[in-house]
């Protein structure tokens, strides 16, 4: 198990690599100097010919690349072209927003996804099932920006309820929350209906009923802990889209997040900001999905014979 | 002296509802199981004894399945007027099941032991958790595990030991009626008569009645008392193993079975299957349900249902037999 977490570890790095390059070679090739960006149009050539040289700009992008990660190996996350601070302090303090808009959409997500679903699930072809089948298929197809906008004129401008934008105070989160949450929720939903069912069919949960098992034991003892690892699965690979589903969403609502740090650096062609910041979100990403590999061999003893069985080879 | 009654099943009528029509399933059966007695179930696959059997633990698919006739009735008590919450206190402490097929009946992320202490738990609220292990290891010793492997999930066990598993869980509670779905269907021929030792060396220990589900014969005579043959939902002959095994009336279709057997004793080239297939329970033929397969069919048989026809108390639903009555 030790070295199964060891190795997937180091596979990060090659994630991270990849990554890097892409991000790199994106930014590098699209239009716009930064130099001139920074400074404006009335910009002359020789203001724009220093900077370039102060950021290195003049050097060949392989030079420049190479740099930036031989930085970061020394542990010098790179100093934002736009602040002129560390990029590492901007991180320091965007992170916790999208950190808390995240947590809370994840356990939104998990408690009310789940339960609908089994709940769905278990009264099958009842109205209250094709009424959360038909709500989650519209709901997951609408648009986050969309429903944010349309959450907003209701709550915020025309209730008042809630602040329109900005993270001041807790209240200013719930709006961002829920729209992250909703059409993930939806997805969440119909997956978890979907495998308890073909969980309910299984053989040992006949053996649980013919044991006289309860039906409220059958199904949360028997029947849902087979069907937890598909619906990790997708709550794991939900967790990408809620970082990406952040930046939306905080744009939206002008939240100070990792989304509208990276939205801002990418359009004055901020590089190092970008970089950093996009990297740092790619780790967190393999980071959680390896959890959600040790969780599954937890849940699932033939996952973890499996693993056990790659350790003695 | 005239044994206990465990069980009677009267008329019991069992449908499917389905997408491409009604599929009836179980058409009017009736027996009845003494104490410690063992009834074979026999037929081909489709004939309706699963179904009859998952109908006394009322563990039919609750959307398609429905029993629009008849009684189950269980020392005294008839179980389909039993509210459905309350059968879970039958279901494994008085009327347990083992099922068909071992691989997939287990429970994969929980371990063996876990299982069979289930099984007690559920029935024995008052004992503490040591006691239960205890049992359950008890449980173990007996279906022949060592007791060192309760932590080790189903998927370490072989096709044999699961089913031992399985037994062990259907008897923990010491119940009084046990239903063996084709307990050894699953299994290859060397495990299977260990499997059928056992279960028959268990039942005599606990003095147990059983029902045995089966399309096998020779499980049929090593196990049964008496032998019911199905045949398209009905029971089409009724008797003691003597009688089915031995006495030389019977139903065409019980007849066509044993000739479809290998016989040790006689010289044969090859042999006799029944032609045709079973009906499809959609559409099932009016009058004898067996006459489209059988060698000795005429008129009457196409469009009257025969009746039992009684040989003390070796019953034959068969009109070839109606005359001599």
């Amino acid at each position: 198990m030790t070295r199964y977490i060891i190795k997937r570890l180091l596979s990060i790095i090659p994630i991270v690599l990849g990554i890097s390059i892409i991000i790199f070679t994106l930014l590098s090739i699209s239009p716009g100097n930064p130099a001139t960006l920074m400074i404006g149009r009335e910009a002359t050539d020789e203001q724009v010919a220093v900077l370039e040289a102060q950021l290195g700009l003049d050097q060949p992008l392989l030079t420049q690349y190479v740099n930036y990660m031989t930085d970061l190996l020394r542990g010098d996350f790179g100093t934002s072209w736009q602040t002129r601070g560390p990029v590492i302090d901007e991180i320091a303090v965007r992170f916790p927003v999208t950190l808390k808009l995240s947590v809370f959409s994840t356990l939104i997500v998990i408690f009310f996804g789940v339960t609908v679903g089994i709940i769905s699930a278990v009264k099958q072809y009842t109205k209250l099932d094709y009424v959360v089948t038909t709500s989650s298929l519209v709901i997951a197809s609408m648009p986050d920006f969309w429903i944010g906008l349309m959450l907003m004129l209701l709550f915020a401008l025309k209730l008042r309820w809630v602040p329109p934008y900005g993270a001041s105070d807790w209240t200013g989160y719930i709006l961002p929350v829920i729209v992250l949450s909703l059409g993930i929720m939806a997805m969440v939903i119909r997956v978890t209906r979907g495998t308890m069912l073909e969980v309910i069919r299984q053989d040992y949960i006949r053996t649980a009923r013919a044991k006289g098992a309860d039906e409220k034991r059958v199904i949360f003892k028997h029947a849902l802990k087979n069907a937890l690892i598909p619906i990790i699965t997708v709550i794991g690979n939900d967790f990408g889209s809620i970082l990406a589903g952040a930046i939306v969403v905080e744009t939206v609502f002008s939240l100070p997040g990792m989304g509208t740090l990276i939205v801002n650096a990418v359009k004055i062609k901020n590089i190092p900001t970008a970089m950093t910041a996009t990297l740092f979100l790619a780790i967190l990403y393999s980071l959680v999905v390896l959890i959600l590999d040790i969780i599954y061999a937890y849940i699932d003893p033939r996952i973890k014979a499996e693993f056990s069985r790659r350790k003695a080879r | 002296m005239e044994k206990e009654i465990l069980l009677t099943i009267k008329n019991l009528t069992v449908k499917y509802k389905t997408d491409d029509g009604i599929a009836e399933a179980v058409n009017n059966i009736s027996f009845q199981l003494h104490k410690g007695e063992t009834l074979g179930l026999v037929g081909e696959t489709g004939a309706g004894k699963t179904t009859t059997g998952l109908s006394i633990l009322r563990l039919l698919p609750e959307r398609t399945a429905e029993i629009t006739e008849g009684e189950i009735i269980f020392k005294g008590e008839n179980l389909l007027d039993i509210p459905k919450n309350e059968m879970s206190v039958i279901r494994g402490k008085q009327i347990s099941m083992i099922f068909q097929d071992p691989m997939t009946s287990l429970n994969p992320v929980y371990t063996v032991g876990s299982q069979i202490e289930e099984s007690i738990f559920l029935h024995n609220r008052d004992l503490t958790n040591p006691q239960i292990k205890e049992k359950a290891d008890e449980m173990l010793e007996l279906v022949g595990i060592t007791p060192e492997r309760r932590d080790d999930y189903p998927h370490q066990f072989s096709g044999g030991m699961k089913q031992r598993v399985v037994i062990a869980m259907a008897l923990a509670c010491d119940p009084e009626l046990v239903i063996a779905d084709e307990p050894t269907t699953a299994l290859d021929v060397t495990i299977q008569a260990q499997v059928l030792r056992m279960m028959d060396e268990l039942k005599r220990k606990y003095g147990t009645s059983m029902i045995m589900i089966t399309h096998d014969f020779g499980v049929v005579a090593k196990t049964c008392d008496t032998v019911a043959v199905v045949y398209a939902g009905e029971i089409i002959e009724y008797g003691t193993v003597q009688d089915i095994f031995e006495d030389d009336k019977h139903h065409p279709y019980t007849t066509g079975l044993f000739h479809s057997l290998p016989n040790m004793n006689q010289d044969t080239e090859r042999l006799q299957p029944i032609e045709g297939l079973m009906p499809d329970p959609m559409a099932l033929p009016a009058g004898c349900k067996f006459h489209t397969r059988c060698p000795h069919c005429f008129d009457k048989c196409k469009t009257v249902l025969p009746q039992d026809i009684d040989f003390n108390g070796h019953m034959i639903k068969c009109h070839l037999y109606s005359k001599e009555v």
